[in-house]
């Protein structure tokens, strides 16, 4: 392992064109989800939180984003929010929206939002035996899930966003009977036998065979997870929201999770977003990194840029805490304070109380997110005089 | 492997409930909330009276001062099976006596068994209970099959069987109703004593020389008494009901002085022609156990929340 | 008797065992079996199953040092943590501690343990902050816990320990009346070191102390984890899965993998020079913050613990080393020295790259 000074500063030479989110921003048709300007707040009798603030973010097509805050920063609520899982009491959406493809995904009823869950925008989370149903066995699970991908290219009732979800469709399926046989368990299995299998491969899994016949409990957690992004992945999703999908494996076994992940990518054409506290986690997969805290979105930047040169006070803060080394040799450098209490309204900067670089403006007014360095944003006064 | 903790460190945001809770604090916060929640309001408003009232008549009967608007034993004190009327609120029976002084003067006989039954099986069954799960062993199996036989004989039958034994009169019922009521609370006790069992902070208190008894009696029965009394709270009802139909069957407080289920039984003869007879006391009765019921359901909300 | 090098040579029933005066703690062979609970089946005539947690595992803990345990989830860090402590005594093995024997033997024939002598020299901090301390408890009682029940002295001295304690782990005299309900991650986290150091013991077991939190806090306990250490003179065996957090705060490295000691030595060479394929497993697919050197992608890793009531034959590593060969699958290997002071259990340890 390496230590140096600040572990930020790489030593070999780096060629900018090696990576690959180093051109200028994506265009349109690359585009696969554009947040803009999302305040979401929890609304609770005794205090309103903040819970993020103004964020802008956009994901392409086939690349991983991660994003990495510490707990409460703002990271699963966004996820929930993308995936339309968030409970509207209490979060309210304040102002902003969600386009996927240019589908403002926020305008939608429930019942629109909806086709958009599990088929084009899929989620997997931590603990995959709480993400599992425990009586039923793995193979039908994932068998339904498959089904309800074919129940819903059939349905004529679609309306017009069903255009956008035939597009990406690509799947040659068997013939489907109009009404799955649903309820009777085993019933799905046999008749999607071979997809399940295929899908069950497609995540590593050796002995496929074996595995579509157990149940979550006989599963190690690596397995479950696997299982999980199996399921994810069955309905052929455009984007999958991976919400800390690692933390609660063993470091051989995330290593291989996160492994199967970026390969998926290109294999079955998605775009991951990887929910997690752990930087160096996103280092290691991540294309592009984005840093949140306290509900905003502080950089974003490609993730050789990031490591390379951080720019706000506290992705270096971060990068500073992760132990590398002995400690003879490199002292940690915490970050002394704490978060901002986010059900008070907020004046300035909410990483200034802790940064060792603030001035006079970071407590009277809160920076934007400018573009720095190319293709790096970063919302710091230290770097821009624009405020919001 | 675990996930990353609520909230980062050092003066951190406190949770905006109380920051320093004392027992009068809580006491206040869990008031409020019953007082927010209609049902436990009118549960509440219900065990208080019956409360006052058994207290009242209990400080009563002990220096002999009548509370109650007419001596409940003798005979006469108004025309015999008189109706409900200002003078008589709830009517006269057959032996021209109050029915309203005779169920203020049962009141503290009633309410008085089912506390006492109940605050027994709660002591007892939760340090036994305790006792078995950190024991485990042939105590603990011990405890299992007894409580195992009391679940399989239904509540009233081996009451009655215990009551027999022993002979009737309010004592002996008390002692019977005590000796059934238990097992459930050590049952209840025992499965929360093993939720806490691996938790790190009983480990914590071996690791700081602490014994058996000591850990069951500073780290167990605190943590798990909660639990016990949201059970014991939605308990009360079901005591009171079953001390009512004992008395009913003949079994309880001796005749004349007046006891709720034995006021029934020696009612349910006019049930047609002086229907007021059984129903005051078969509405006492029903009270009691809705009161108690609701006022334990709030509690269990608010106390579960 | 003495040995050539100078230290106490502790002869039991069954074997010797070598302690010098600067260890503070060694266990030798400790083995921790649980016996799998088997119906009432009476054709049922297989032998009893066992679950061995603990295989055969030796340890020397110098006064003053770190010693981490590293290892993934059921490779027996956990139990060894918790037979050490004799809080789950080992089947079998030894365990000398501050100048004492306290376990030696077979299945609960212990010498004579004062407990509250024990704990007063060695503590442990859990992993998770939620349940290690008692919800009904307030900080000030949690702390004063072990003070009353291992120390004899008054109130007014147990008083003043617990405030020094709150006081040396970065804690105020408002935090003593708190509920931990009302504490944050880390606060906890503080409030379990101050419970551990408050009867000022030798020796603290450190079990995952950082791993439920936040990586600022985790930087923030790590560094009071080691000023403790200075002014408090103490030895810690961390228990953890994280190789950075074991490098950071270790001086010996001991790497488990299903039950048995695979490598050990100082930790600057073991991760510098790892001898055994699982250890160059684990240092290859721990993150590190660094895109240029994506180990974590490259390496092929395959395979999941196995399990340990039917481990592989031979050594346990075989089914996923890339380097085994027939020996592997047929002889267990001994933990040998293969550089001074550096072991390692494997057949391969020389040969591989």
């Amino acid at each position: 392992m390496q230590k140096e000074d600040e572990n930020l500063i790489l030593e070999e030479e780096f060629d900018r064109s090696v990576s690959p989110t180093s051109s200028p921003s994506q265009s349109k048709e690359n585009e696969l989800l554009r947040i803009s300007n999302l305040s979401i707040v929890y609304e609770s009798k005794h205090a309103n939180l903040l819970a993020l603030d103004n964020i802008d973010l956009e994901i392409g097509q086939n690349r991983l984003i991660a994003v990495v805050g510490e707990s409460g920063c703002g990271k699963s609520t966004l996820a929930l929010s993308i995936i339309g899982l968030l409970a509207m009491p209490p979060a309210k959406i304040m102002n902003g929206k969600i386009e996927y493809k240019s589908i403002n995904l926020t305008a939608l009823k429930e019942k629109d939002r909806r086709k958009f869950r599990g088929t084009e925008i899929a989620m997997i989370f931590q603990e995959p035996l709480t993400s599992l149903n425990p009586v039923y066995k793995v193979g039908d699970q994932i068998a339904e899930a498959i089904a309800v991908r074919e129940e819903r290219k059939n349905d004529r009732s679609m309306d017009l966003e069903s255009e956008v979800m035939q597009r990406t469709y690509k799947v040659n399926a068997p013939d489907m009977p109009s009404r799955l046989p649903r309820f009777k368990p085993g019933g799905l299995t046999k008749l999607l036998r071979d997809e399940v299998l295929q899908v069950l491969k497609q995540v590593r899994i050796a002995d496929a065979e074996q595995v579509i016949d157990r149940y979550p409990f006989e599963l190690s957690g690596g397995m479950r997870q696997r299982v999980m992004i199996a399921m994810a992945l069955a309905q052929k999703p455009a984007l999958l929201i991976a919400d800390e999908p690692t933390t609660a494996l063993d470091v051989t076994t995330q290593a291989q999770v996160l492994r199967l992940m970026k390969e998926l990518i290109d294999e079955v054409n998605t775009s991951i977003l990887l929910i997690t506290h752990d930087l160096a986690v996103a280092s290691q997969v991540a294309d592009r990194v984005i840093v949140m805290y306290a509900g905003d979105i502080v950089e974003d930047s490609d993730v050789y840029d990031l490591f390379r040169e951080p720019l706000h006070p506290y992705s270096k803060g971060l990068l500073s805490c992760i132990p590398v080394g002995s400690k003879d040799k490199a002292k940690l450098k915490p970050i002394p304070g704490s978060v901002p209490d986010l059900s008070k309204p907020f004046v300035g900067c909410k990483y200034a109380s802790r940064c060792p670089f603030a001035m006079e403006i970071c407590s009277k007014r809160s920076p934007r997110l400018v573009e720095a360095r190319p293709n790096h944003r970063v919302a710091c006064f230290l770097y821009s005089g624009e405020s919001r | 492997m675990l996930s990353p903790d609520t909230r980062s460190d050092e003066e951190g945001p406190v949770p905006v409930a109380s920051s320093n809770p004392s027992s009068a604090v809580r006491l206040r916060e869990i008031l409020s909330s019953i007082k927010a929640d209609k049902g436990a309001m009118v549960g509440f408003v219900i065990v208080a009276i019956f409360v006052i009232v058994a207290l009242a008549e209990f400080v009563a009967q002990s220096t002999g001062f009548l509370l109650a608007p007419y001596n409940p034993i003798k005979t006469n004190v108004g025309p015999q099976y008189a109706a409900p009327s200002l003078a008589h609120l709830m009517g006269t029976d057959n032996l021209g006596r109050d029915v309203f002084s005779r169920i203020i003067t049962a009141t503290p006989n009633d309410l008085g068994v089912s506390f006492t039954v109940i605050i027994f099986a709660l002591c007892i069954g939760a340090i036994v209970g305790s006792y078995a799960a950190f024991h485990g062993g042939i105590l603990d199996e011990a405890l299992m099959r007894v409580t195992d036989i009391f679940f399989a004989i239904p509540a009233l039958v081996l009451a009655m069987s215990i009551a027999l034994a022993l002979g009737p009169g309010i004592t002996n019922m008390t002692v019977a109703l005590m000796i059934i009521w238990w097992p459930p609370y050590a049952r209840l006790a025992r499965g929360e004593a093993l939720k806490i069992a691996h938790q790190n902070y009983i480990e914590a208190a071996r690791l700081s020389g602490a014994g058996r008894s000591k850990i069951i009696l500073r780290h167990v029965l605190p943590n798990i008494s909660l639990t016990l009394l949201v059970y014991a709270s939605l308990d009360i009802g079901t005591v009171i009901l079953v001390y009512a139909g004992l008395s009913y069957l003949g079994l309880g407080i001796k005749p004349p002085y007046p006891d709720w289920g034995q006021m029934v039984s020696a009612y349910q003869d006019f049930m047609l022609s002086y229907p007021w007879l059984p129903f005051f006391p078969g509405l006492i009765i029903a009270l009691g156990v809705i009161g108690f019921s609701l006022l334990g359901d709030g509690l269990k909300n608010t106390l579960t929340s | 008797m003495f040995s050539i090098l100078g230290g106490i040579e502790i002869v039991s029933l069954t074997e010797t065992v070598e302690v010098r005066d600067e260890d503070i703690l060694v266990a030798s062979h400790l083995k921790k079996y649980y016996r799998i609970r088997r119906g009432f089946n009476p054709f049922d005539r297989s032998k009893p199953k066992f679950v061995r947690a603990v295989e055969d595992v030796s340890i020397t803990v110098p006064k003053g040092k770190t010693v981490a345990i590293l290892g993934e989830s059921g490779c027996g860090k956990t139990t060894l943590a918790r037979a050490i402590t004799l809080l789950s005594p080992p089947t079998s093995g030894h365990i000398f501690f501050n100048g004492r024997v306290i376990f030696d033997g077979e299945g609960g024939k212990f010498r004579n343990v004062n407990y509250k002598e024990l704990y007063r020299d060695l503590q442990m901090v859990f992993q998770d902050p939620d349940s290690s301390l008692d919800p009904r408890l307030k900080v000030k009682d949690i702390i004063a816990e072990p003070c009353k029940g291992l120390l004899d002295i008054e109130k007014e001295a147990i008083d003043a320990i617990v405030m020094e304690s709150l006081k040396a782990v970065g804690l105020s005299q408002e935090h003593a009346y708190r509920l931990p309900t009302h504490l944050s991650g880390g606060q906890k986290q503080r409030v379990a070191i101050a419970r551990a150091i408050a009867p000022q013991p030798r020796l603290v077991i450190l079990d995952e102390p950082t791993s439920a939190l936040d990586a600022s806090v985790q930087a923030q306990i790590l560094n009071l984890l080691l000023s403790l250490q200075t002014n408090y003179n103490l030895t810690y065996i961390l228990i953890t899965h994280n190789i950075s957090v074991a490098e950071y705060l270790s001086d010996f490295l001991v790497v488990m993998y299903a039950g048995s000691v695979v490598e050990q030595g100082p930790t600057a060479s073991v991760i510098a020079n790892p001898r055994h394929p699982y250890t160059k497993t684990l240092i290859a697919s721990a993150p590190i913050p660094n895109p240029l050197k994506r180990t974590l992608l490259t390496t092929e890793i395959i395979g999941e613990v196995p399990s340990v009531i039917n481990p592989p034959s031979g050594c346990k590593f075989n089914p996923r080393c890339s380097y085994a060969e027939q020996i592997c699958r047929e002889k267990i290997p001994e933990l040998r020295e293969i550089s001074p002071g550096q072991f390692a259990a494997c057949h391969l340890a020389e040969k591989i790259p």
